[in-house]
C-alpha cells in the first residue's frame, strides 16, 4: 500500500513536473516570438516611415522638375509663335524687297536710256557746233593781212 | 495601448505610403505629358529650321543688276 503510494505519488509528480517543463518552454517560447514580433513590427514601422520620407522627397523633387518642365515648355512656345511671327514679316518683307527692287531696276534701265539719249544728244550738239564753228575759228586765228 | 498605438502607426504609415505612391504615378504622368510637349517643340523647332533655310535661300538671290561686280 505504501509502495503502491509512493509509486502513484512519483509517477504524479513526474507528470506534473514534465508539465511544468513542458509549458515553461512554450511559455519562454511564445514570450520569444512575441518579442521578436514587436521587434520586427517596430523595424517595419521604421523601413515604413523612412519610404514614406523618400517617396515625399522623391515627389517634391519629381514636381520641381516637372514645373521647371512646364515652364520651359511654355517659352519654348512662346519664342517658336515669336520666331514664327518674325519668319512670316521676314518673308513679307523679302517679297516687298523684291518688288522694290524691281521697280528700282525699271526706274534705273530708263534713267539709263534717258541718260544715254542725252549723252548722245549732247555729243551731235556739240559735234554740230564744232563743225559750224571750225572755218571762223581757223578764219580769225589767221594773222591780220598788211595794207588790205 | 502601447500596441494599439503602434497599430495605428502601421496603418498610418501605409496609407501614407499609398498617397504618396498615387501622387508619385500621378507626378511620372505629369513629366511623360511634359515629354511629349518636348517632343512636339522639337519637331515644330524642326520645321522652324526648314523653313529659315528655305527662306533664307529664297532670298538671298538677288537680280543681275544688283550682284556685286567680282
Amino acid at each position: 500500500m505504501t509502495l503502491a503510494a509512493v509509486t502513484e505519488a512519483k509517477s504524479v509528480t513526474e507528470t506534473v513536473a514534465y508539465i511544468v517543463v513542458r509549458d515553461s518552454v512554450f511559455g519562454a517560447l511564445l514570450v520569444l516570438a512575441l518579442t521578436a514580433l514587436y521587434l520586427l513590427t517596430v523595424q517595419l514601422l521604421r523601413i515604413q516611415e523612412k519610404r514614406v520620407t523618400d517617396l515625399q522627397k522623391l515627389n517634391e523633387r519629381v514636381e520641381a522638375r516637372e514645373d521647371s518642365t512646364r515652364r520651359l515648355v511654355d517659352k519654348m512656345t512662346e519664342a517658336f509663335q515669336q520666331v514664327k511671327s518674325s519668319l512670316d514679316t521676314l518673308s513679307r518683307v523679302g517679297e516687298r524687297q523684291a518688288e522694290a527692287t524691281d521697280g528700282n531696276t525699271e526706274v534705273l534701265r530708263k534713267v539709263e536710256g534717258t541718260l544715254d539719249s542725252v549723252i548722245r544728244e549732247h555729243a551731235r550738239t556739240a559735234a554740230h557746233v564744232a563743225g559750224y564753228r571750225r572755218p571762223t575759228l581757223a578764219v580769225e586765228s589767221l594773222p591780220p593781212k598788211r595794207g588790205g | 495601448m502601447h500596441l494599439v498605438a503602434l497599430y495605428r502607426r502601421l496603418v498610418g504609415t501605409d496609407t501614407a505610403t499609398v498617397v504618396e505612391e498615387e501622387r508619385l504615378s500621378r507626378n511620372l504622368k505629369g513629366m511623360a505629358l511634359n515629354n511629349v510637349e518636348l517632343e512636339r517643340l522639337g519637331a515644330e523647332l524642326d520645321e522652324i529650321l526648314d523653313e529659315v533655310d528655305r527662306t533664307s535661300s529664297t532670298n538671298v538671290s538677288l537680280p543681275p543688276e544688283m550682284k556685286p561686280h567680282v
